[in-house]
């Protein structure tokens, strides 16, 4: 019986779902509330820049235009954000629609990130 | 209507199981590493599939993907991933009573009283819960796989003792310290059999060994899925990782110290590995001579419950004391193996000072309970005096270990 259980997970797990991993973290993501102008929004960071060379540091976009760097601990395709109310909170992506996210425990909500297409 | 013991014991735990998930709060040790892991993997494992997760070069054994592909699965989005992370504490809980219902059965073979009760004494101690439900890890699981693993080779049922030996060390990679004890126990009851029952009796846990593997096995990351066991060992080298043991009573700052640096030409680490492996060749030696039927006419030395607890309690201990590169949680499995040993022998000495030393290590180290990441300035959390208690706990459990050889060795025959 435990066996049977064993072998139908195995061959559901290995049919089910097996796509190739295309994305591509480095580069720059924009707010999606901040799509038609980054400097009206209200976003914490309007634009995120993710560079592959640097793991402990992300570089962000204010309200100014300028980029400043905040710390992070990047593993794996992850990014730890600390939020102003010392929360700690995570950007991390949806395969499914090829965005970013992380949790904002100030507005109790995601806030959602797509690949700028500015080259 | 009548309800049975057992079934009175299953409703009880089955409870105490959903109270506790109730009550499970979403609180991860500081810097929420762990957390960001396990959010990161499922993630990756519920839009990839189980058989991926290697690709994204993770360094866990397999079966804690199977873990986080089931929570993955009850949750599947990346929103509901990263909200209800906590949720993976119930699958940890949830061996974790089930080891305890294996401390009811014993009790209840031996015909303890009040066998359905005394179990209580290890889900109370914070020391047991510690480590899932506020740190965020699964030492639990590993833990409880070996205790079920080695109570079913004590009750004479090899094959499923096997199974769960299998669980235990792909699950984590530590629980290889019990292969040892639980090898002689299965070989002291199946060297009588036949060579086709002894390949009976392993081949389920070979079956369950590739049906673990299948996934990686067809998604050709098998080599990365073998690799995961021992990758994490030497990741990071140093003298100690959190850990209060015998290092904190020879550095200042263990956990700054290279475990590569050398005294005469041999790595601190090699020292660790050499008490280690020394000390626990020591106590199983005897266990060894009697499972192989050496020397055995002067050996009357029992392979019962209690002698069996007593070297688990030390290799748990001796691997955690000496060894470098020691997180804090890797004295997890010490509780309940003492706590069961405490309630057959009715001692509870030994257990308690235990507890003390490892809930000490855990909050001194995470300081969950304490709040902010300033150093504890109290005594008893200092790194050298919960080193100090291990060490005096060790003694103790020793001093058992050298009375019980004395009553059972004979240089006579």
């Amino acid at each position: 019986m435990c066996l049977r259980i064993l072998l139908t997970l195995t061959t559901l797990l290995t049919n089910c779902q097996s796509r190739k991993n295309t994305f591509v973290l480095e580069g720059e993501w924009v707010d999606i509330s901040c799509l038609n102008s980054t400097k009206n929004c209200e976003s914490r960071y309007p634009e995120i820049l993710i560079q592959s060379k640097n793991s402990d540091s992300l570089q962000v976009k204010d309200h100014t235009g300028n980029w400043k760097k905040i710390w992070t601990n990047n593993k794996w395709q992850s990014f730890s954000l600390i939020l102003e109310n010392e929360y700690e909170s995570l950007l991390f992506p949806n395969y499914e629609t090829n965005t970013l996210q992380y949790y904002d425990d100030v507005k109790k909500g995601f806030v959602y990130y797509k690949k700028s297409s500015k080259k | 209507m009548q309800i049975s013991k057992e079934l009175k014991s299953i409703i009880i735990l089955t409870s105490v199981f959903i109270l506790g998930c109730l009550l499970m709060p979403n609180i991860y040790v500081s810097g929420k590493n762990d957390r960001n892991c396990w959010i990161t993997w499922s993630n990756y494992i519920n839009h990839f599939g189980i058989q991926n997760v290697y690709k994204l070069k993770v360094d866990y054994p397999p079966l804690w993907h199977y873990f986080l592909w089931i929570f993955s699965k009850t949750n599947p989005s990346p929103e509901s991933i990263y909200l209800k992370v906590y949720h993976l504490k119930y699958l940890v809980y949830f061996v974790e009573i089930i080891s305890l219902f294996a401390v009811y059965k014993i009790l209840a073979i031996r015909k303890i009283k009040h066998a359905q009760l005394l179990p209580f004494l290890i889900l109370i101690n914070i020391a047991f819960w510690y480590n899932n439900f506020l740190f965020g890890q699964m030492d639990g699981v590993h833990t409880g796989f070996a205790f079920i693993s080695i109570i079913l080779a004590l009750l004479k049922r090899p094959t499923t003792s096997l199974l769960f030996l299998v669980l235990c060390i792909n699950f984590k990679f530590q629980g290889i310290i019990f292969l040892p004890i639980i090898f002689f126990l299965i070989f002291d009851d199946i060297k009588g059999y036949s060579n086709l029952k002894k390949l009976t009796t392993i081949m389920p846990a070979i079956l369950l060994q590739t049906l673990i593997f299948m996934p990686f096995i067809l998604s050709g990351d098998i080599k990365l899925a073998i690799n995961s066991f021992t990758e994490s060992v030497g990741r990071y080298p140093h003298v100690s990782m959190g850990a209060y043991n015998v290092w904190s009573l020879i550095f200042e700052k263990p956990h700054l110290a290279n475990d590569n640096w050398t005294i005469f030409n041999i790595s601190y680490n090699t020292y660790g590995l050499m008490a280690f492996f020394t000390l626990s060749g020591l106590i199983l030696l005897p266990f060894a001579l009697k499972s192989l039927n050496i020397f055995s006419k002067y050996i009357k030395l029992s392979l019962n419950l209690e002698n069996t607890l007593l070297v688990c309690v030390l290799i748990i201990l001796y691997f955690f004391y000496f060894n470098t590169q020691m997180h804090a949680r890797y004295s997890h499995p010490i509780v309940l193996f003492a706590g069961t040993l405490a309630i057959l022998r009715k001692d509870y000495v030994r257990y308690l000072l235990v507890s003390l030393a490892v809930f000490l290590n855990m909050e001194g180290g995470s300081k969950i309970l304490k709040g902010n990441i300033r150093e504890f300035e109290a005594i008893w959390f200092q790194p050298w005096f919960v080193s100090l208690i291990f060490l005096m706990v060790i003694v103790l459990y020793s001093f058992d270990y050298i009375m019980l050889i004395k009553k059972n060795i004979s240089w006579r025959s």
